[in-house]
């Protein structure tokens, strides 16, 4: 299924929807911004989904675990 | 050459130069740094590009470099690239005894750090003098520094327009001659449009090369820092100086910690042999005729005549644009939930709108973004160095809300990182460089642009350009 792209008041019912899950005030002098950039984040996310992607693609952040350190043994991943 | 020269007019050279003088004995760097704050406040009631001056803390460290040279140690002093030179920073960066702004007003609440940032301490471990804390869009989400707390940083250039941002401070105050180096931030190109509307130099490393610790962050996955400067070789001086993994203390999880490269002495290097080709489609489709001038002059004067356009360039910028608009967002959630009527209004309807973006969006955008690096590193392969415009268009008037560009309306704040953001976005190391002639009476940049971890071919080009007076940064005629 294609994304859709949303509606006015789609986008404003997503709003009304999402805002008080993360708990954000979105005030009626903020309301028009808000809906346009999320209106403009559609658009950008448009060209994201039109490239294929195969399930073998990374995501392009990465994380080290975190070794202790302790004071009689440096931590090896520094150099000295 | 500073021979007889006083240190007011030394300021007006370059660091190196005035390094050279320091190290000579022709000036003190008490008198410079002295140089320095008399030309910050004689000019900035027209510039604003400083939030705070260390003036006191100025003094005293320009006071030891002269002890140091006038000490036991005084062969080792001399040995400092840096000897005395005075240097500000991008207020997102930790200032002991200072809150930490990154161009809020929230932050003005917030505990003064207690260490300097990381690479605050490597540029005076080489000698220089912080004096200040320069200006920026609030959190380094915008690309103008129009800043609502702080007012707006004027272009030196010509005061009625925008200094581009989000590193708005750290351009105008090396274009004013304020300072001969700045460092900033670079998520989406706050280093390279600065650096291309004031008409100085600026370096984006390679992401990972130089550690973000003790700096305030806006999008981990995507934050670069670097210099600003007048000359290449202040570049490669500072760049080179800021190098190297971290020895102790907190350490920046997204820095590589690699080992040093310095790249100042190889910067008369010939670049006989390299293959330097220039960026189509994306990159003309979205450039106003002076930024295609600007390319063009730099293409002829190298000698560049292969066009190559980058794949899923659009793609690549659009997921850099999610990721930021998200990842951006969340650093602020509590804020935003708890007084959203603090920020800066002109990002807060942005921030909250990022807040709500779905987590599918931003976990597609990573990976598109990693398929994009991937398909861009197959381009590489084929050259050494790539040139395209650093922003659509030179500086505009402040207050401008949108942007001509080849017959279409866009909206001014986001669309001048249009260039810049695809590159970024895949972490490759750019020195935008200036260029005068493409526009009427104003400068424009170019970006250099090079494989991961080959800042030597961007700042060996760079180099060649300006030893070829193809490109150069005067210090603006502000009357003082």
């Amino acid at each position: 299924m294609t994304p859709a792209q949303l509606t006015a008041a789609q986008w404003q019912a997503y709003v009304d929807a999402a805002a008080p899950l993360l708990g954000l005030p979105v005030r009626a002098p903020y309301r028009a911004g808000v809906l346009q950039y999320l209106a403009l984040a559609e658009s950008m996310m448009a060209a994201v989904d039109a490239v294929p992607l195969p399930a073998s693609v990374e995501p392009a952040v990465r994380f080290e675990p975190v070794s202790p350190v302790t004071p009689s043994e440096p931590d090896a991943r520094k150099p000295a | 050459m500073s021979a007889g020269m006083n240190a007011t007019e030394l300021l007006l050279h370059d660091a190196a130069t005035m390094a050279d003088g320091v190290r000579a004995g022709a000036v003190s760097a008490s008198a410079l740094v002295q140089a320095s704050l008399a030309r910050i406040a004689a000019t900035e009631p027209r510039v604003n590009a400083f939030t705070a001056v260390v003036q006191e803390r100025a003094l005293r460290r320009a006071a030891q470099v002269d002890a140091a040279l006038a000490g036991a140690g005084a062969a080792r002093a001399r040995e400092l690239p840096l000897l005395g030179v005075p240097f500000a920073v991008k207020n997102l960066f930790d200032i002991a005894g200072l809150a930490t702004l990154a161009g809020s007003k929230i932050e003005q609440g917030a505990e003064p750090a207690r260490a300097d940032a990381r690479l605050v301490r490597r540029l005076e471990s080489a000698g220089a003098v912080l004096v200040g804390a320069l200006n920026m869009d609030e959190y380094a989400y915008g690309f103008t520094t129009e800043n609502s707390h702080y007012g707006p940083t004027r272009n030196p250039h010509d005061l009625s327009r925008t200094a581009g941002g989000s590193s708005g401070g750290s351009g105008a105050a090396v274009a004013a001659g304020q300072v001969p180096i700045t460092l900033g931030s670079d998520t989406n190109g706050s280093i390279r449009v600065p650096a291309s509307l004031n008409g100085v130099y600026g370096l984006k490393p390679t992401f990972g090369r130089l550690p973000r610790t003790g700096s305030y962050p806006f999008v981990s996955s995507l934050d670069h820092l670097g210099p600003f400067a007048r000359s290449v070789r202040d570049l490669a001086l500072s760049y080179d100086a800021m190098q190297g993994p971290e020895g102790h203390g907190p350490h920046d999880p997204g820095c590589a910690q690699r080992g040093a490269e310095p790249v100042a002495p190889m910067l008369g290097q010939s670049l006989h042999g390299l293959r330097i080709g220039v960026l189509g489609g994306w990159f003309r489709d979205q450039a106003g005729p002076e930024a295609l001038a600007a390319v063009g002059i730099v293409a002829d004067a190298l000698g560049a005549r292969r066009m190559v356009e980058l794949p899923m360039v659009e793609a690549g910028r659009a997921a850099a644009f999610i990721i930021s608009n998200s990842e951006g967002a969340a650093l602020h959630l509590d804020d935003l939930r708890r007084r959203p009527e603090d920020f800066e209004p002109l990002s807060r309807d942005r921030l909250l709108a990022g807040a709500l973006l779905p987590a599918a969006w931003v976990a597609r955008a990573q990976r598109v973004r990693r398929l994009y690096a991937e398909a861009v590193a197959r381009v590489l392969a084929d050259f050494d160095v790539l040139l395209a415009p650093a922003t659509p268009c030179a500086a505009t008037p402040l207050g401008s809300q949108t942007l001509q560009l080849n017959g279409r309306s866009l909206p001014l704040r986001p669309s001048l990182g249009l260039l810049t953001q695809p590159i970024s976005c895949i972490g490759l190391p750019v020195c935008a460089v200036p260029v005068w002639g493409a526009h009427e009476s104003l400068p424009i940049g170019v970006q250099v642009i090079a494989a991961p971890w080959r800042e030597d071919l961007v700042l060996r080009v760079a180099a060649t350009l300006e030893a070829a007076g193809v490109t150069w940064s005067p210090v603006a005629a502000l009357s003082v």
